[in-house]
């Protein structure tokens, strides 16, 4: 098999469509409410222009400060929410699957830079 | 199966497993919370034209199983995760091999890392945390998965000119 096949070029530009529109549609707008999602279930949202910490369920601290939001303390075994750090970009969730976590800055539509939304 | 085929799959799972535990102590960009480079999948691209498609998926799931055994996270969410995303890119790169049109390892290396990391958050979004939203994070893990995917259709390329029929 050849490195650069004849017709590769179909899938890179495909990759890089891919990546681009994803990348694009999912970080549109600005916002400042975090939810916080346990068992897929919306249970606390929380207002990210008051710094705090929050409690979300037994050895689980989420914290606020400058309008980011972070896992700060929590009992999985391997900490990756934790290592995660701050977050402030919308859509870019903070995930913790042995607890079944997921906080996330929602985009919220009455900012966005769209004329109309069909819905 | 001959002896010498059973004897090169060996060798393909060994390697595979090896990548796959040694990649668990590079760093990754924090954006990326659990995910992997992906240097395991090289040895797919080296299988990809000297095997048959059964012979593929036994080496992705025995790099898998074997890799999480050395790193003590077998049957974790990461493992069912990883499992189910090496087994849906395995079928992507094969069917785009055998397909008419010629496709070399950069375009077969970059689908197939693209598949992976589509199919992986949609196993966790799915089946581990109920909803789609985690697929939000997806351009991250491509980008991150495209950078390896580019240095692994490099390295499997120059495998497969200087090795010939030994690997």
């Amino acid at each position: 098999m050849k490195l650069i096949g004849k017709h590769d070029w179909l899938l890179i530009v495909l990759t890089g469509f891919l990546i681009s529109i994803t990348l694009l549609s999912f970080n549109n707008g600005s916002s400042y409410n975090a939810f916080v999602y346990i068992n897929s279930e919306m249970t606390l949202k929380i207002d990210l222009t008051k710094d705090g910490t929050y409690s979300i369920m037994e050895h689980v601290v989420v914290e606020v400060k400058d309008k980011k939001i972070r896992i700060r303390e929590s009992d999985c075994p391997q900490q990756l929410c934790v290592k995660m750090g701050w977050v402030s970009t919308p859509g870019v969730p903070i995930v913790c699957i042995p607890n079944k976590i997921m906080v996330i800055i929602e985009t919220d539509l009455n900012n966005l830079d769209y004329d109309v939304i069909t819905q | 199966m001959k002896t010498k085929e059973i004897t090169l799959l060996s060798v393909y799972v060994a390697m595979g497993s090896v990548l796959y535990f040694l990649e668990t102590f590079l760093p990754l960009p924090s954006i990326v919370p659990g995910g992997r480079w992906g240097f395991s999948n090289l040895v797919l691209l080296v299988a990809l034209p000297r095997v048959s498609l059964s012979s593929l998926l036994l080496i992705a799931a025995g790099k898998s199983t074997i890799g999480n055994i050395l790193s003590g996270r077998l049957m974790t969410p990461g493992y069912v995760m990883g499992l189910g995303g090496a087994i849906v890119a395995v079928l992507v790169m094969w069917s785009l091999y055998r397909s008419k049109m010629s496709f070399g390892y950069l375009g077969i290396s970059l689908t197939g890392a693209l598949a992976n990391n589509f199919f992986q958050l949609l196993f966790a979004g799915v089946f581990i945390m109920g909803t789609f939203r985690v697929i939000t994070i997806f351009p991250y893990f491509a980008l991150v998965g495209s950078i390896s995917a580019i240095i692994n259709a490099l390295i499997a390329h120059r495998i497969r000119v200087k090795s010939g029929d030994f690997l």
